[in-house]
């Protein structure tokens, strides 16, 4: 793949960045409220009401005010949070690692198995076992996480079993087991939607893979169906799955935000529910702008991935 | 009937199959709907101290919640909030992307492509974070939660839409009405916009879904329907602080909503068979 290809891609993931910047900026600000009225309330008086307007920059033209708070995100600044009285930047840096590791983690979880029950789908198309995968996955795709999550709770955080904690969080630093029992249900919340989304993607590339011609030939040399299906199948079938994979991190962005209120997991997805709630304004753009990025990242990731399987995309 | 037991290989549905039992599902929920809007066994917030959590009984279908309140009443009169948050952000991304697409699908050039960019830069957040973007300005509600779905959903509507359009714009009869000296406006919703249907039409009951979980889930954070209003959003919410102690609060409203979800999706791709339409990897 050309350097020109990526440079090109890194490009246009900027300025979709820079775009949807303005555009987080534009809602938060001109839709109607006050942040200075947010924040000391309907009976403040009007002198008070000035004088935060002043200390916050709000009686500045409106595009001085973005390109003021566009200029800090290199650095990692996103003003201050009107809720917390403390810089944003570090509370969303640490909360994004927390997402992070839920993001990555569900992400190989999903993979691990979604891929070889999709690749089994595919290679008996029609069979019991197939339609089950399908419909089962199906199931996974309509229902929604947060009725998922409360049923796991009840089998496994509930008595009887009370297995594993329903909610909360444990830092990594304090103790491993800790960190991992609290990890486990929103893992599998999360999970249980991936995988029936990249299962049926590996199934129908699966399945356009298996009826070309080099299979047949492959099939006619009398190799092993297994040999057919793992080493020259898998290898073209799973260039749509590694993009979607890549691209579900971004739709995975979406789902922890309710996956993570509903776990108490302190996350991005639980800070900006937090910030909506309670119109923290830079807590909302910079925890939307965050998630917009790891969008855009992915799309990215996946754009390369893509171009490095199939290189015939990487050409203009 | 017997050749179907006989056969040996068990076959995929049919397409038909899809469609027809959306279709059932999904007039099943416009009916609890309905139902809910004219009659409830029970006044929806009546109040019953003696009876808590109550598993089901010929008195209470669907048990009681932590106030005693009858879950089937409950559920019959909050599905009209629930599937009007459907229906409303589904019209709500219709009426703002269509004209978008059918315009910038129509005319290209320079515009075209600036949309576009727009376009791109807000499908690079999820729907979610998008609808509590707007709910930021507009304040929690569900009314603000129709308008905060509505318009997250309409960049996702001028995406598909547009693609149509410029298939649709290629054809012959566009290029006889323009020969005509028909006026831009005419051709697009004269001669384009009857001929691009099927993929609102697909797109539009798939998204009515999507919408009713996105609206259940801004009612379950607190920022939808108010209570002590209910939908099935707020009543899942509401159940799952008590679930240690009883499953059956959060059975009506859980049931009501995948019963609902899976009526459209099923609905959306019975259709999108029926009518042939071409799906696209990143929307699947």
């Amino acid at each position: 793949m050309g350097a020109a290809f990526l440079a090109r891609r890194v490009l246009y993931g900027l300025i979709s960045l820079l775009i949807l910047s303005a555009i987080i900026f534009a809602c938060t600000h001109l839709l109607p409220g006050d942040a200075a009225v947010t924040i000391l309330g309907e009976g403040a008086t009007p002198d008070a009401l000035a004088a935060l307007r002043t200390r916050l920059g709000l009686d500045r033209p409106f595009a001085l005010q973005y390109l003021d708070w566009l200029a800090g995100i290199p650095r990692g600044a996103f003003g201050t949070s009107t809720t917390l009285n403390q810089p944003a930047g570090p509370i969303i840096a640490e909360r994004f690692g927390h997402s992070l590791a839920l993001a990555l983690i569900t992400i190989v979880v999903a993979g691990a198995l979604a891929i070889p029950l999709g690749v089994t789908a595919a290679s008996r198309r029609g069979s019991r076992l197939d339609v089950s995968i399908l419909t089962a996955s199906y199931l996974g795709i309509s229902i929604p996480d947060f009725v998922v999550a409360p049923i796991l709770i009840i089998l496994l955080a509930s008595p009887p079993l009370a297995l594993l904690p329903s909610s909360g969080y444990e830092p990594l630093a304090k103790s491993f087991a800790g960190w991992l029992a609290h990890i486990v249900l929103p893992v599998v919340v999360l999970a249980f939607l991936l995988i029936a989304h990249l299962l049926r993607q590996t199934r129908s590339g699966m399945l356009e893979v298996l009826s070309s011609d080099y299979i047949r030939t492959a099939r006619l040399k009398g190799l092993r169906e297994r040999v057919v299906l793992w080493r020259h199948g898998v290898r073209n079938g799973l260039s749509t799955t590694v993009a979607v994979l890549a691209l579900d991190i971004g739709y995975l962005m979406g789902s922890i935000v309710i996956v993570e209120e509903i776990f108490a997991y302190p996350g991005l997805g639980r800070l900006m529910v937090y910030a909506v709630a309670n119109r923290d304004i830079p807590l909302v753009q910079g925890t939307a702008l965050v998630i917009g990025a790891v969008y855009v990242v992915a799309n990215l990731l996946a754009d390369l991935a893509q171009a490095a399987l199939n290189p015939r995309m990487a050409r203009p | 009937m017997n050749q179907l037991v006989a056969a040996p290989v068990p076959r995929l549905p049919r397409v038909n199959r899809y469609l027809e039992f959306g279709a059932g599902l999904t007039v099943l929920a416009l009916a609890v709907a309905l139902v809910g809007l004219a009659y409830s066994p029970y006044a929806p917030s009546k109040v019953d101290l003696l009876h808590r959590l109550a598993a089901p009984s010929p008195a209470h279908l669907l048990g009681t919640d932590r106030f005693g309140r009858d879950v089937l009443s409950r559920v019959l009169a909050g599905g009209w909030r629930s599937i009007t948050l459907g229906f409303g952000a589904t019209a709500l991304g219709l009426a703002i992307g269509l004209p978008v697409a059918l315009a910038t699908g129509f005319h290209r050039g320079r515009l075209d492509q600036i949309v576009m960019r727009f376009v791109d830069a807000l499908l690079s957040i999820p729907t979610l974070v998008f609808a509590l973007l707007v709910i930021v300005g507009l304040g929690p509600g569900l009314v603000q939660a129709v308008l905060a779905l509505g318009i997250a959903a309409s960049p996702k509507f001028v995406r598909i839409v547009r693609s149509a359009v410029l298939d649709a714009a290629s054809h012959d009869y566009v290029t006889a009405a323009r020969a005509r000296g028909e006026s831009g406006l005419y051709i697009q919703y004269g001669e384009i916009l009857p001929s691009v249907w099927a993929p609102i039409i697909v797109e539009g009951s798939i998204n009515v879904g999507f919408a009713l979980v996105g609206g259940a889930a801004l009612s379950y954070l607190g920022l939808g329907t108010q209570p002590p209003h209910a939908d099935w959003g707020v009543m899942i919410n509401e159940a799952q602080k008590y679930i240690s102690v009883s499953f059956w609060p959060l059975l009506g409203p859980a049931l009501a909503i995948c019963a609902s979800v899976i009526g459209f999706n099923l609905l959306g791709e019975g259709l999108r068979d029926r009518l042939h339409v071409q799906r696209s990897f990143r929307d699947d």
